[in-house]
């Protein structure tokens, strides 16, 4: 199964409707399965919901062979943890979707770091979608320790 | 309460930003003080903290919508006041920099750590709490080049 989620704020049509559009012509072997949220586009070629409890959420993530997902960085950073490959696509300001464009940096940064693969278009996202088999995320090393040694070297001198 | 344990509030939006902020916690047992102030913005709770961690909601708000942050002031300020916190320890986005204003107002030590997710430049709402933050972290290095009194030390995601 090839899992799709706009995230858990925000709905984000957009991708919802480019997926929607571009599958028949993919002609995939799987099935997609959505987490939309509130948004008001309903997909034609594919099973959805509105929303999906964590342990549920949780579980499709695991269970699917690939994540298509908004350039958030709770679904980047779950699919890191998990060595799952993911497409992302930016919510973007010019299309009243968040306040800035910072997930359209997040999604290149990312991507040229080799941890997810990005894409903004129909056509990008057919492109994006022919690589992803032989595409093997880099796994990802976050100096989580780093940050908690600063913050309690802060804490000792309160 | 006793007031000789130093209160320690964690809290962060929902979604990413908590995201980063779990990952964090997940650290906390190595701390000299443990987090008893739990604050988010709807209706999402969290398994990172210890259960008798007290909870509240502050709203979610952004730059475009003032009516909101006046609502998330107002809350923010009522929890200030009832839990008076001694740190706050945040990983954004905007009602957490209202909210960090309220406390540093009642005396509150402020630790900002600017999400992952900005990549080449501080946020906003980190941009309104750096002049007053008592510790600022940004998890790329190029971000501690830019912004004097700025530190990187690693990254949550």
């Amino acid at each position: 199964v090839i899992f799709l989620t706009v995230g858990s704020a925000l709905p984000f049509d957009r991708l919802v409707q480019m997926v929607d559009g571009v599958l028949p012509s993919l002609q995939l072997q799987e099935p997609v399965f959505a987490q939309i949220g509130r948004g008001r586009y309903k997909p034609k070629h594919f099973e959805y919901i509105d929303f999906l409890p964590k342990t549920e959420f949780d579980k499709a993530f695991d269970e699917a062979s690939l994540v298509i997902s908004h350039a958030g960085i709770g679904t980047i950073g779950i699919a890191l943890r998990t060595g799952k490959p993911i497409l992302v696509m930016p919510r973007q300001e010019a299309f009243g979707e968040l306040v800035d464009d910072h997930q359209m940096l997040t999604a290149n940064k990312f991507e040229a770091l080799g941890h997810v693969l990005a894409f903004s278009t129909p056509g990008e996202f057919t492109a994006k979608m022919s690589m992803v088999r032989e595409f093997s995320p880099k796994a990802r090393h976050a100096n989580v320790e780093g940050i908690s040694s600063a913050v309690e070297d802060f804490l000792a001198r309160v | 309460m006793s007031r000789t344990e130093k209160t320690l509030c964690v809290g962060a939006s929902s979604g990413g930003h908590m995201s980063e902020l779990e990952a964090l916690l997940a650290y906390q047992s190595k701390w000299s003080l443990r987090p008893s102030v739990f604050v988010a913005t709807l209706g999402i709770s969290t398994k990172a903290l210890p259960p008798d961690a007290r909870h509240y909601l502050i709203g979610e708000c952004d730059r475009n919508h003032l009516w909101q942050a006046v609502r998330t002031l107002v809350r923010s300020c009522k929890v200030v006041w009832r839990e008076r916190p001694d740190v706050v320890l945040t990983t954004g986005s905007m009602p957490l920099a209202l909210f960090c204003l309220m406390a540093k107002l009642f005396g509150a030590r402020i630790v900002w750590i600017d999400s992952i997710s900005q990549i080449d430049r501080i946020s906003m709402s980190g941009r309104l709490v750096r002049p007053f933050a008592d510790l600022f972290l940004v998890q790329w290095p190029e971000l501690e080049r830019r912004y004097p009194g700025v530190r990187y030390a690693g990254e949550l995601v």
